[in-house]
This record gives structure tokens, sequence and C-alpha cells, in this order.
């Protein structure tokens, strides 16, 4: 019976010990970062496609931008909100899929590490990117 | 006022560290604006994610 205790405990919290195990966790929390960003980029590149300033979505040396004509401060403002709002969009339906499917039960590990890490790194963005919002462009 | 405050923190804030005109997710370029995150930028946030995961693991380690 303990045993069967502990196997559960250990299915139920796979992506925990994961994280114990071995540093894969890096390479995937780089993946999820990168996730989080191009996300954070597509919310710029919709708000100014809907305010239809001919965005450019695109890749210099790795880098993900969006390059956008200027109409007024407050399209910029709305504009550069976009980013960090799509972020938190992106975590909360990564949240509800993982309250939905249980923290790691019936999922192979780095799944259910990923699904962890998805919303983690989003919220990790979009409060970075909130907090130089007031140094950033045009002030 | 505003002025004066703000000529004081913006070498002080994050985004002078990130090597761009005045931070990371936003520069001026031929009149267009440019919405991206420079690798000093994805640096930063990257390890800021591995010290949050190493906390988490020390947590668990210690939690047992």
């Amino acid at each position: 019976m303990q045993n069967k205790k502990e196997a559960a405990y250990f299915h139920a919290n796979k992506w925990k010990h994961l994280l114990l195990l071995d540093y894969n966790y890096i390479l995937i929390s780089l993946l999820a970062l990168l996730i989080a960003i191009f996300f954070h980029e597509l919310g710029h590149y919709l708000a100014a496609f809907y305010y239809d300033l001919n965005p450019i979505f695109g890749i210099n040396l790795g880098t993900i931008y969006v390059k956008t004509n200027f109409l007024d401060l407050r399209t910029h403002e709305i504009i550069s909100h976009a980013g960090p709002i799509m972020n938190l969009v992106v975590a909360s339906f990564a949240l509800i899929l993982l309250y939905i499917r249980g923290y790691g039960c019936n999922m192979h590990g780095y799944y259910s590490l990923t699904l962890f890490l998805i919303p983690m790194t989003n919220l990790l963005v979009a409060l970075f990117s909130l907090i130089l919002f007031p140094f950033s462009g045009i002030l | 006022m505003i002025k004066t405050i703000k000529k004081l923190l913006i070498p002080l804030s994050l985004s002078s560290l990130t090597g761009c005109d005045m931070t990371g997710l936003v520069v001026k370029d031929e009149g267009k604006i440019v919405y991206t995150f420079t690798w000093t930028t994805i640096l930063i946030l990257f390890v800021a994610t591995i010290i949050i995961l190493w906390l988490i693991r020390y947590y668990i380690k210690n939690a047992k």
C-alpha cells in the first residue's frame, strides 16, 4: 500500500523529479522562453495589424522583431502593451490546461515540465516588459 | 521636474544594461518603430528563469 502511494506521488510529481534528476530543464526553459518571446512579438504584430500600420514580422540574427510605422503616441502605447497582454493571455490558457490535466498525471514528465514552464516564462516576460515600460520607447 | 527624474532614472534602469538606445524592447529605426528583444534581454530573462528553477529545486530538495 505504501509503495503504491509512493508510486502515485512520484507519478503525479514527475516534473518536480525531473528538476532533480538531470539538467535538461535548462534546454526546456530556453525553449519555453523563446515561445514566450514569439507570442509577445505576435501581440505587437496583431495590434499593429489592427491599426493598418503594415507591420513586418522578422528574424534578425536569431532575435524576433516586429517593425511598424508610427501613427501617434496613443497607438504606440496600445501596441506596446499588446505584447505583455498577449503573454498574460497565453499564461492564463496554459495555466487552465495545466489545471485540467492535473500537474503531470498520465503525462510524460518532459511534457508536464514544459506545460509548467510555459506560464512561468510568459509571466516573467510580461512582468519584465511591464517593469521596463515606463523607461521604454518614446517618453 | 518629471523630465529631471526621467533623466536620472533612465541610466539607472535595467534598460541601460540591455545595450539598446533606450531599452531592449523598443528602438526607433528610420521613422519606424521596432519592437524586439535583444540577446542581452533574452540572456537576463534566461538567467532569471534558471534562478527561479534552482530555487524550486532547492525547495523540493529540502521539503523531503
